[in-house]
């Protein structure tokens, strides 16, 4: 997934934040995950702009819907 | 006898005047007291108890907002950093902490209620523990939306 997040990173940029927790070594991913009830890795979390959780992904996801995500994001 | 000044006096007198004409600008950190704490009140900024949910919900200023300092890094990155932000706790120690982490995240107006809610002598306000959870999640409405991937090992 990393090619393509930091594609989609660079696309974004300015428009939608990045955040990625490697939850191996980060102790603020994991209180993260499981505060968005995230059981598996990966995950990914799209947060609007008033802090509504807009999707959730988990596991190997398309490029394609990953931007129908962002995308949607307000 | 004329002595000539030697070079390296010069170099190090000019570096010196470079230094305190470029110094970096001082951090936007002020320390303000219970009179300063009321007028930020009044003014609308942000004022954020750093300490514990149990703690918070014991008694808190009335109208702020309880972002525990372990979770302020990821909370108030997503804040707008310009505008005004002023953090208290108990007694000074954490604030200090949730100061160096704001500057590191690039806040360039913080207020510091340094004595900690000990010194404060105003009315409190209880319960209503705003908790960590929904504000990680609550962004402020000025913030970017946001992607978050957890993921281990690639």
């Amino acid at each position: 997934m990393k090619p393509v997040v930091d594609r989609l990173e660079q696309q974004y940029k300015g428009k939608v934040e990045f955040r990625l927790y490697d939850v191996d070594t980060s102790d603020e991913g994991n209180k993260l995950m499981s505060q968005f009830n995230a059981k598996y890795v990966p995950t990914f979390v799209f947060l609007n702009r008033d802090g509504s959780v807009s999707a959730q992904k988990v596991g190997e996801t398309s490029e394609a819907d990953m931007k129908k995500a962002l995308d949607a994001l307000k | 006898m004329k002595k000539a000044i030697p070079w390296i006096v010069v170099v190090i007198v000019i570096l010196g005047i470079a230094f305190f004409a470029f110094k970096p600008a001082a951090t936007g950190t002020t320390v303000v007291d219970v009179k300063g704490v009321q007028k930020a009140a009044t003014d609308g900024v942000r004022i954020v108890d750093v300490r514990s949910v149990g703690e918070f919900e014991g008694g808190h200023i009335p109208g702020a907002q309880n972002v525990p300092l372990d979770q302020l890094q990821s909370v108030a990155s997503q804040w707008d950093k310009t505008a005004p932000v002023l953090v208290y706790c108990q007694t000074g120690a954490r604030s200090a902490e949730a100061v160096s982490m704001l500057e590191g995240l690039g806040f360039t107006k913080i207020l510091h209620f340094d004595k900690g809610i000990v010194a404060w002598t105003g009315s409190l306000e209880q319960g209503g523990g705003s908790s960590a959870a929904p504000s990680i999640a609550a962004a402020t409405p000025s913030a970017t939306p946001v992607m978050y991937e957890f993921y281990t090992g690639w």
